[in-house]
């Protein structure tokens, strides 16, 4: 099955905030869309970047150098929440593996941090690759890649140039039977031409060949080495990117130091701490404790410590991130349920959510307010609220009609199941998972219940074990009843159609209309930036009318994360998914 | 004539002003007050948890699953209409801590009757036929004995999660799904921990069995059922129940240490090892989420533990003040 | 003697296996399996990668030949290589063992230093309040939830006196003894704390058993003082029982410290464990159990031969 890495992409991001919840402090780095201006000004970014016209589609443009930045920082005091499962990159899906695998290894390309860049305007810039050019119509992908990239100066590869070579073999093994995470674009094959030239030959147009490219859970380039015996990448790490292994000892942290010939510090000097030390401390309350004692650079912040953490940490900078993993509710298919028979139960549904009120659950929204915190509430829509460049916002007038099935209404909603023929309700089974996500999806997934049960669909709950049972059967629709939970956040947002609404395993409610399949499929393929809006524009709105899932506000909100007083420029880097060893962290310096 | 005059003696007898059991129970219990006024402060406390866990509806001042959820009351410290607070939900603390009494009480209780089911079984069986029987039924208790604690709870709690017990005995019991996991850590606390108490039964067991009266049952023909139940098991009797009041404490502390680990009840069932859970989060603003629940483990455990320290002082004088 | 010794030996073999059988089926009960894991969203992952990835690791076949070809590797003490992290199993846990073990210890030891006195004070005071006011406290101690206690020393620490927050990561006893202490002992009172109320109430009932003894008696009507009497008399007697409890705890805290270890940031045995058990990381669980009941096993051996050699009443034949 296509797409398979994108599950657990989700998964691993959502539950980082509870398992590892440093990932978050760093890893995400920071929306700033609560603190920090988001100059939107690269509108429609990554379009145009990955519109396939022949010539200049990414150019390697040096990461803006920061002036100013102070090289010799020391040691930068991170921290993660947990070991990552295995240290080979194509071992293990786990977003704790690939944010390992960041800090040594170099992507083609990765996704472009810095001071007005967003979350929702995070696009991809060349990393291994000096550049990358497409044929008009969209099938090749020819990727040049920099002179200057070379390996860590580490026997056997003794820091040598990194060339197609080493491409290849990385892509050999990506693609293998045993790799975890295949790649899942469209592909047909590759060539390599010359020493620094690798050609992508497509089977269908991709508008999004060089997000794939930056996701860190795509393609990591290895040294041949790897694969020859000359190292185990289960062991230690040998690679390209702007960390150096130095120590692991599990349980306890990791030790890197810096690559002083890292090419995409070329110009600037990045990375500017001499070294970074990854502390493993499972416990929230434990991380929150070393922080406010000073031992930790970062820390992810609760909403409820939020206020206490600034009144102790004179100068703690504060990131907000804000809504990139949508949360839903599902139903089972069988045509004989309620919500199948009469779409209006669905609708109702919907209304008896108080999202107002589930925002303030999750996200403590009235006190930080009074504290004078900015803190953003939009609502998810069919794509999630952070997902700026194609959300339409649930309870504006771009919304139609369809906006007043988002509005907490317990009266309509009675009546609309009333007329759907259940005046008394109905019972039911309500499931979700609770070993995975974290306290505030189980939280939100709590109160869901209760708010269902106002309007008379009450349920027994069913909290299922993650692994043995709720991604297994119910994500994959295999349940009977009501169903709540997360959805990965796709770098790129046609995902999230593909995946809802065609025939794959993980269309959670089994849908099969031919009009929400037809957008999802023209999403896919569509190379016209606008037109391509419109699809995603309409989805929402379709969705939101038939309600086949229930956008809820569970990862809408804004997360928090703290930095150290006098790391200068911590909250000016924010980066998706788990680039931040190498998107965030080689640009941070202590003031 | 001798026959007349046992029967005057006989009616006497039956006819003698008795004491009357209020009368005698009201002595008792004041001389067990006096004597042990730990263990009936013990006692008390535990009378108060049953009553929380058969009629929560006695104690509990607010619904504690308000629908629509209250949750702009959410995380208020404790004040006159919230004795305990609220929690992340809007909940009433003291209510939830009602409510969870059920499950801690019902776990503790079903640990030891499962725990002592068993162990008396096994402990007699083996103790009373010895040979290889025994010799069989001691491996079996050796390799649970072996079987490391806390650590093969998880695994079993964690494997057996969505399997046991199986649906035709869940349903007919009407256990719903977070039901389920409650029998589930009850029923294998319970066997693990009756394999050690089983070892200790069967000591006593065997001591019984060299009694004259078992060898006289024995002549007259007694089935070996019979012995076990009406001589073996009497003279255990106290041992087990000793042992069981001391486990209850053991068992809502393991309960809760579970709910810490992500493996004991699940929503919406409440507990008070899972409350604790909830709050390892929130501890820095709102430590009442934490110090309520803690305090009810800490008043259910020791509460047991006096009580059983007390009851075997008066039931089992041989053991007074003993393991 | 040797032959008991030797009988228990033997007797350990049936349990082992049992033991072996019991954890082998018990870690694959779960619905799912490791390679569901590593593939994170399964019902995603395609199923010729999961199959080449069962074929990788040995998981295919019929569970009847892979327990006996786990059992092969286990009786020459090699517990394979961890299906998750690729990193051997036995090579891991030595680094991961003796944290647990010197916690252990160290929690013995800080249990004893309060149970000891306490018990000892309790049984001499028979039924005074000062008996009733040590019994309340060791039950107190036994009674509180130590994660509880944990969470709420780190949590205040870092609000209201930052000195008091652990040291952030592991130092090894070797690195720096001071600090590997600093780590450790606030984590091993509690543990202690703990334990104490049972070797407590243990050590205060032996003392009573032998305060009634007949030479006790004797010695008292010779008009001995109290202090001699207890001290060169009752105690000496009264703790040989209470060394032999005190030995049948390690098993118990070696897997008990899961809670506090991830509490603490301590890199030892549970956290481990835990995180297998998760991952369905069947080497590592099955290598964790068969360890540490080999490690009850020979405690429950050890204590019964330290017993009969402290105590010359008792001798095993």
């Amino acid at each position: 099955m296509a797409n398979n890495y994108w599950d657990s992409y989700w998964r691993e991001r959502r539950s980082r905030r509870r398992f590892l919840g440093s990932a978050a402090a760093a890893g995400v780095g920071a929306s700033a869309l609560a603190l920090v201006g988001c100059g939107d000004d690269d509108g429609g970014g990554t379009e145009q970047l990955a519109t396939p016209t022949s010539g200049a589609a990414a150019t390697a443009t040096p990461v803006d150098p920061l002036a100013g930045a102070k090289k010799n920082s020391g040691t930068l005091k991170h921290v993660l929440a947990g070991d990552p499962p295995t240290l080979d990159p194509y071992g293990n899906i786990s977003f704790l593996t690939k944010g390992h695998a960041v800090a040594h290894y170099s992507r083609l390309f990765m996704y472009k941090s810095g001071p007005g860049i967003a979350y929702g305007s995070v696009r991809p810039t060349p990393d291994a690759a000096a550049s990358a050019e497409s044929t008009p119509d969209g099938l090749k992908w020819t990727v040049k890649l920099r002179p200057n990239v070379k390996f860590h100066d580490i026997a056997p590869v003794n820091g040598r140039l990194m060339t197609s070579e080493d491409v290849k073999v990385s892509w050999e093994r990506a693609t293998s039977a045993t790799s975890t995470n295949k790649p899942t674009l469209p592909v047909a094959k590759v060539e390599y031409p010359d020493a620094s030239t690798i050609v992508f030959t497509l089977t269908r147009p991709s508008g999004t060949f060089l997000d794939d490219m930056a996701d860190t859970n795509v393609f990591y380039i290895m040294p041949k080495e790897a694969f020859s015996g000359g190292f185990d990448p289960a062991k230690t790490a040998i690679g390209s990117g702007p960390w150096v292994w130095k120590s692991y000892e599990p349980s306890v942290k990791f030790v890197r130091t810096r690559n002083p010939a890292w090419h995409v510090g070329a110009t600037s000097g990045a990375p500017f701490f001499d070294s970074v030390e990854h502390a493993i401390i499972p416990e929230y309350a434990n991380r929150l404790a070393q922080y406010l004692a000073g031992n930790l650079d970062v820390s992810d912040v609760n909403a409820d410590d939020l206020s206490s953490v600034i009144k102790q940490v004179a100068g703690a900078r504060i990131v907000g991130t804000s809504g990139p993993t949508l949360s839903f509710t599902f139903f089972d298919s069988d045509p004989a349920s309620p919500w199948n028979k009469d779409p209006r139960v669905r609708q109702a549904i919907s209304m008896a959510y108080d999202r107002d009120v589930l925002m303030e659950l999750g996200y403590n929204v009235k006190k930080l307010r009074d504290a004078g915190i900015k803190v953003e509430t939009n609502w998810h829509n069919l794509f999630p609220a952070g997902e700026t460049a194609w959300w339409v916002n649930p309870t504006g007038p771009e919304m139609g009609a369809a906006g007043k099935f988002f509005k907490y209404n317990p009266t309509d909603a009675k009546a609309l199941l009333s007329a759907a023929g259940y005046p008394n309700g109905f019972d039911t089974t309500y499931q979700y998972t609770a070993n995975r996500y974290g306290k505030l999806f189980n939280d939100i997934a709590e109160a869901n219940q209760s708010f269902q049960a106002a309007i008379g669909v009450r349920s027994t709950t069913d909290v299922q074990d993650y692994s043995s049972k709720y991604i297994t059967q119910t994500f994959l629709g295999d349940f009977k009843g009501i169903a709540f939970g997360y959805q990965t956040p796709f770098p790129e947002a046609g995902s999230y159609l593909t995946r809802f609404f065609t025939d794959v395993p993980t269309n959670h409610s089994r849908i099969k209309d031919p009009e929400m399949t037809k957008l999802a499929t023209d999403a896919a393929s569509e190379l016209n930036a606008e037109k391509r809006k419109q699809i995603m524009v309409d989805a929402q709105k379709k969705n939101a009318e038939k309600m086949y899932y229930i956008p809820n506000v569970a990862g809408a909100g804004t997360g928090w994360a703290a930095g150290a007083a006098k790391l200068g420029n911590y909250q000016e880097f924010v980066t998706k998914a788990y680039g931040a060893p190498a998107e965030t962290h080689p640009f941070w310096y202590r003031a | 004539m001798s026959s007349s005059s046992e029967s005057v003696v006989l009616e006497q007898y039956a006819l003698r002003r008795e004491i009357p059991f209020h009368e005698r129970a009201r002595v008792g219990l004041w001389r067990f007050i006096t004597k042990k006024p730990l263990g009936a402060f013990g006692g008390l406390i535990v009378i108060i948890f049953l009553l929380m866990a058969v009629a929560p509806v006695m104690f509990y001042t607010q619904d504690p699953e308000p629908s629509p959820p209250r949750i702009l009351e959410r995380l208020q410290g404790p004040s006159a209409e919230h004795w305990m607070g609220t929690d992340q939900q809007g909940r009433d603390v003291y209510s939830r801590i009602v409510y969870g009494a059920r499950t801690s009480i019902v776990i503790g209780f079903l640990v030891v009757v499962v725990s002592a089911t068993f162990a008396s079984l096994i402990g007699t069986t083996s103790g009373y036929f010895g040979g290889w029987f025994d010799m069989a039924a001691q491996r079996v208790v050796d390799v649970g004995i072996a079987l490391p604690g806390l650590i093969f709870i998880i695994l079993a709690v964690s494997s057996l999660k969505e399997r046991f017990p199986p649906d035709f005995i869940a349903e007919p019991l009407g256990l719903t799904p977070a039901s389920r996991v409650v029998f589930l850590i009850a029923v294998s606390l319970g066997i693990l921990v009756s394999l050690g108490s089983s070892r200790i039964i069967r000591g006593a067991a065997i001591a019984a069995k060299q009694n004259m009266y078992v060898e006289a049952a024995r002549v007259v023909g007694a089935s070996d059922g019979r012995i076990i139940a009406r001589h073996i098991f009497p003279n255990v009797f106290a041992v087990v129940l000793v042992s069981a009041s001391i486990q209850i404490g053991g068992a809502i502390l393991t309960e809760s240490a579970l709910a810490f680990l992500g493996y004991g009840v699940q929503p919406p069932t409440p507990s008070w090892g899972r409350m604790l859970n909830e709050a390892r989060e929130q501890l820095t603003r709102h430590p009442h989420l934490a110090i309520f629940p803690g305090a009810a483990i800490f008043l259910a455990v020791y509460s047991f533990n006096m009580l059983g320290d007390a009851l075997r002082d008066v039931l089992d004088p041989r053991l007074r003040g003993s393991r | 003697m040797q032959r008991y010794i030797a009988r228990r030996l033997l007797l350990m073999i049936p349990t082992l296996l049992g033991v072996t059988f019991v954890v082998f089926l018990m870690v694959r009960a779960v619905p799912g399996d490791v390679i569901d894991q590593i593939l994170g969203d399964f019902g995603a992952g395609d199923a010729a990668t999961k199959e080449a990835l069962r074929k990788e690791y040995s998981l295919d076949g019929n569970l009847a030949a892979q327990y006996v070809r786990w059992l092969g590797d286990v009786v020459r003490f090699d517990f394979g290589n961890s299906i998750i992290s690729d990193r051997n199993v036995l090579g891991e846990l030595k680094n991961y063992l003796p944290v647990t073990l010197e916690l252990s210890l160290l929690a013995i030891f800080f249990s004893l230093l309060i149970a000891l006195p306490v018990g000892i004070i309790s049984a001499i005071r028979q039924d005074t309040p000062i008996d009733y006011f040590c019994r309340s406290f060791a039950i107190s101690l036994l009674a509180v939830p130590g994660f509880w206690v944990a969470l709420m020393l780190i949590t205040l620490a870092g609000r209201y006196f930052t000195w008091g927050v652990p040291p952030k990561s592991y130092i090894a006893f070797t690195d720096d003894p001071i600090g590997n202490l600093r780590m450790l002992a606030v984590p091993a009172m509690i543990l202690g704390a703990g334990l104490s109320g049972g070797v407590m109430r243990f050590t205060r009932s032996t003392m009573l058993e032998v305060l009634r003894q007949d030479y006790v008696r004797t010695a008292w009507s010779k008009g001995l003082s109290e202090r001699v009497i207890i001290t060169r008399h009752v105690m000496r007697n009264a703790l040989i029982p209470v060394v032999t409890v005190v030995g049948l705890q390690l098993p118990i805290l070696v897997g008990g410290t899961v809670i506090i270890e991830s509490v603490y940031s301590i890199p030892g045995m549970g956290r481990f464990y835990v995180s297998a058990v998760n991952a369905q990381d069947y080497p590592v669980v099955q290598a964790i159990n068969v360890l540490v009941a080999l490690v009850v096993i020979f405690a429950n051996l050890g204590v019964d031969l330290v017993y009969s050699i402290l105590d010359p009443r008792i001798r095993y034949s």
